[in-house]
């Protein structure tokens, strides 16, 4: 009749969800603006992300095998990376480029660190800028519905022939642009997603929102509609700057991180030689992210602390 | 009212299964294992010898200084021996006082010359409670008389019915069948600590207990009831001042700093039973429940073997892989069946399935952690500099005023033993 029981420490029962549900969680939030990426760019779409996808759980494998460590790349983390890296190239990128970005983004953005929870930087935005500098020509040609237009930040920033598309075709998303990045509608669907699963804290991508809309509003007032909600905003704000491994963990400190990445975003918008500055400012940002955690550290409950 | 919040907390599911069993007697054969170490502070000293006979209520043990509690014999029987035995909380052999239950149930005479109450001096009123042994019933074991005796000017007394852990109905159900006697001992803490003001405190899970306490504080004044939201842990004293009363306790302070003394709803039963009844603590509402096929509420003196509950109520055990005593979120898992319940256990619980270690993963920062975290600390950091023993940086997010509430291990995506880390912290850091 003796029987043994198990002795484990409190608490006894745990929340459902791990570091899988959590990366699919924001992987199925992420899919709206891929469907809508496949309606506005054609099907080539879904092979950039497919091949994105298998590149990166390739590449994970790979530097596992290196390791001599178990397989890592079932907690989705390198899928959820993929996707966001395929989301921030333009439709007509080869796919060769899209291989080489997922591999610099999986092993250089994240593995060379020791993996998920250790990388500096945001291992999508790594691959996303290795790409932007080295090849600039290839990831840098935009098609829609066939006709070759330049990006509306492109359009405004350098005075470029085509036409600006209006208010309501920028909500939508149906111009040219990255494929996964047009959509603000679909992407503030994934947005209300994770704020409904708490993944994220609402204010965090607001702040850095409203920091480059406001701030567009006294240097270029008259297009502040199109710097708010066409390029990579939406889809960084929502998605990468508030990425958990590389944003401060403190409340104030992500509000403080998304208003610096909106500073960084116009700073490089109005006065840099780029068009778009929200994959460079989030990767600042990131080397930052220690020292805001230092300053912003949570007030103790009761903290005046009485002497006895 | 509307009804606030404290900062943090995490709602685990309720699981409250025994909530509509009543309580019953339960009888324990055989022997009773009572242990000296029932509360926080020194061991008492025993005052019977081997083959003694003692009555119910009788005392055997005596408080050892202050800070300690006396002892009672819950049931009439002979001593078998003094010896030591595994205690369910600390997990160490500790001495007891093992009874033989003869099975006549011949108590000592149980008047009280001190029904009426506030004809005596209230310092008599907290020897009486300090006599019949009574201390903290919601788990912390901490000697009631001490708390009853504060420096300070208190004005008002929180009694905390909240019940926030998960399967624990016991307080539910006591304030259901002894509301009148509840709100009586809540009065007579108010006698004796001169407090203005009384507040029963529930959570909105709780309808019938709160519609059985409006109906008898209807008639009692300075007496109040507020409800809560269902929230864990709203049962913590420092987050059920902030909820109540928006006061904080300054970190390493008490409750007593801010002129609030808590008490929980089954202390407040024990008080009123032992001034007014004069029945000193040796049995307490406990409740049965988990993965098994009688659940229920049980009044259990105290001492009784879990596998002798086990054995009087036929349950099937088999399928169970783990037994705690308490509630799921802090309560202590034990190994065998062969441990007495003591004065602090609200809960035996037999779960099915569960595994003895979570593999976990690096922390992601992903600051669930800091969001659920009551005490408004930094779990995710002190588990990291924890892990990597860099003790300097632990101090500085003082791990010394985490209530171990294991809201931050419960909500981890990693898994990590975050509240374990603390506790070995702070026995690291002194």
């Amino acid at each position: 009749m003796e029987q043994n029981f198990i002795i484990s420490a409190a608490p006894h029962i745990k929340a459902k969800h791990t570091i899988s549900t959590m990366m699919m969680d924001t992987i199925i939030s992420l899919i709206p603006a891929g469907v809508g990426a496949v309606i506005f760019f054609g099907q080539r779409v879904v092979w950039i992300i497919t091949v994105s996808i298998i590149c990166a759980i390739a590449s994970e494998y790979f530097v596992n095998m290196l390791r001599k460590q178990e397989p890592t790349f079932k907690d989705f983390s390198s899928v959820l990376t993929a996707v966001l890296l395929s989301y921030t190239l333009p439709s007509t990128t080869p796919l060769w480029i899209v291989c080489i970005g997922s591999f610099v983004s999986i092993v250089f953005g994240k593995m060379v660190y020791g993996g998920v929870g250790y990388n500096p930087f945001n291992p999508a935005l790594v691959g996303r800028a290795f790409l932007q500098i080295s090849f600039p020509k290839e990831i840098g040609y935009f098609v829609i519905d066939g006709i070759s237009t330049a990006t509306p930040l492109s359009i405004t920033k350098f005075n470029l022939s085509g036409t600006v598309p209006d208010t309501i075709s920028l909500l939508v998303g149906n111009y040219s642009s990255s494929l996964g990045e047009t959509s603000v509608i679909l992407l503030l669907v994934g947005y209300l997603y994770l704020v409904y699963k708490k993944h994220i804290y609402p204010l965090a991508p607001l702040s850095f929102i409203a920091t480059v809309a406001l701030i567009t509003l006294f240097v270029k007032p008259e297009n502040v509609l199109v710097y708010t909600f066409s390029g990579g905003l939406f889809l960084g704000a929502i998605f990468m700057a508030t990425d958990p491994v590389t944003t401060p963990v403190t409340p104030k400190g992500k509000i403080i991180f998304g208003i610096g990445c909106g500073i960084l975003t116009s700073l490089i918008r109005f006065w840099g030689s780029y068009p778009e500055g929200v994959c460079f400012s989030i990767l600042l940002m990131n080397l930052v992210t220690p020292m805001i955690d230092n300053f912003t550290i949570v007030r103790k409950f009761g903290e005046i602390r009485i002497s006895r | 009212m509307t009804i606030k919040q404290f900062f943090g907390g995490v709602h685990p599911q309720e699981n409250k299964i025994s909530r509509h069993y009543h309580l019953e007697k339960i009888f324990s054969p055989g022997l009773l294992f009572v242990h000296l170490s029932q509360h926080i502070g020194k061991i008492a000293k025993p005052l019977v010898k081997q083959n003694d006979y003692v009555l119910k209520g009788q005392k055997i043990a005596e408080a050892d200084g202050l800070i300690s509690a006396t002892i009672h014999s819950p049931v009439s029987g002979k001593i078998k021996e003094i010896k030591d035995f595994l205690h369910p909380v600390i997990g160490d052999k500790l001495p007891v006082i093992v009874i033989e239950n003869d099975g006549n149930n011949k108590s000592i005479d149980f008047t009280s010359k001190y029904k009426e109450y506030f004809r005596f001096d209230n310092n008599e009123i907290v020897r009486v409670i300090q006599n019949s042994g009574i201390v903290g019933l919601g788990g912390a074991m901490f000697p009631t008389h001490v708390k009853l005796s504060p420096k300070k000017e208190i004005e008002t007394v929180l009694l905390n019915g909240c019940e926030c852990e998960p399967y624990l109905t016991c307080d539910d159900k006591l304030m259901q069948e002894y509301s009148r006697e509840i709100v009586e001992g809540l009065r007579i803490i108010m006698y004796v600590l001169d407090a203005a003001k009384g507040i029963v405190v529930l959570e909105d899970n709780k309808p019938e207990s709160i519609k059985k306490m409006k109906d008898v504080v209807s008639h009692v004044p300075n007496v109040d009831i507020v409800c809560v939201k269902t929230k864990y842990p709203q049962g913590a004293e420092k987050q059920l001042i902030k909820t109540i009363l928006n006061k904080e306790v300054p970190l390493g302070g008490l409750p007593m700093d801010v002129g609030v003394v808590v008490q929980n709803v089954a202390t407040s039963y024990a008080i009123y039973n032992a001034v007014v009844k004069g029945i000193p603590l040796f049995e307490r509402a406990v409740t049965v429940s988990g993965d098994i096929n009688r659940i229920g509420n049980f009044m259990v003196p105290i001492g009784t073997l879990v596998s002798d509950i086990v054995k009087t109520l036929n349950i099937d055990i088999t399928k169970t892989n783990k037994i705690i005593l308490g509630g799921p979120m802090m309560g202590v898992s034990v190994g065998t069946m062969e441990v007495p319940t003591i004065k602090g256990t609200s809960g035996i619980l037999f779960l099915k399935d569960r595994i003895k270690d979570y593999p976990f993963g690096p922390c992601i920062r992903c600051s669930k952690c800091v969001r659920v975290c009551p005490m408004g600390l930094m779990p995710n950091f002190l588990s990291l500099y924890i892990e990597h023993e860099m003790w300097d940086k632990v101090k500085f997010f003082s791990p010394k005023d985490c209530i171990e509430c294991g809201c931050c291990s419960y909500i981890c995506v990693s898994k990590r033993p975050i509240v374990n880390q603390i506790k070995f912290a702070k026995s690291v850091i002194k």
